[in-house]
């Protein structure tokens, strides 16, 4: 398993390259990037980080995706710093032997990537700045989740 | 004690992490946060809106009740927002 955090762009050839090359284990692979979505007149977004603990949440949230599905590999890179719309953000690659597995929980990984990983987006405009608030929506995901769970 | 602090937190003390000499009678986050606002009026701006931060000991998350010791390393930070 790989947790890059970073403020460097991500090539995904290259990096299914690298994912590859731990292991070819797998008959199924799920990629899942996340951009800077070009909202009207955004100029930039400043992506605020704790790399320490985004390493450990990170690694605590792939090992419960683990603990759930039969997986192989698991791949991650999250950016940091001043991106520019359409950048990208956020790389999750994932190897299982079935692709239900690799699927759910890249799925998984994304909803606890955005609401329990030490980042903090904040939007630039023009004429203002905006911190992204923490979602309801994204919230109700963690919970469905936890439901599963029980 | 290392205090460390992010977003719109470390906009508003203007600082991104400092180390401070705090009084031993304080032993919990939310004591930590009352200190802190009882100092500097930058601090208790920043805490005002208490209920949208989050704290870490040692880089992991945890309550206002949480005991704290001069070697921690404390973060304060809003509700996460990545991906």
């Amino acid at each position: 398993m790989d947790i890059n955090i970073t403020k460097e762009d991500f090539d995904l050839t290259k990096e299914i390259e690298i994912f590859n090359q731990s292991s070819l284990d797998h008959g199924a692979i799920s990629i899942f990037i996340g951009k800077v979505r070009p909202e009207k007149n955004l100029q930039s977004m400043h992506i605020d980080c704790y790399p320490e603990m985004a390493q450990k949440k990170i690694k605590s949230i792939t090992e419960i995706a683990r603990s759930k599905w039969t997986l192989d590999n698991i791949r991650i890179v999250h950016r940091y710093g001043s991106l520019k719309p359409n950048d990208n953000i956020v790389l999750v690659i994932i190897g299982s032997s079935h692709r239900s597995d690799s699927m759910s929980a890249n799925e998984f990984i994304m909803d606890y990537l955005k609401s329990s990983a030490p980042f903090w987006k904040k939007e630039i405009y023009s004429d203002k700045e905006i911190w992204i608030e923490q979602k309801e929506s994204d919230l109700k995901k963690l919970y469905q989740w936890e439901k599963l769970s029980l | 004690m290392k205090l460390k602090y992010f977003a719109w937190i470390a906009e508003i003390i203007d600082k991104r992490e400092e180390i401070l000499e705090i009084p031993s009678e304080i032993e919990t986050i939310g004591q930590l946060v009352n200190y802190l606002s009882s100092i500097d009026e930058t601090y208790k701006k920043a805490f005002e809106k208490r209920k949208n931060i989050k704290f870490a000991v040692n880089q992991v998350l945890v309550n206002e009740n949480e005991l704290i010791s001069k070697a921690d390393e404390i973060a304060f930070f809003p509700p996460m927002t990545g991906g």
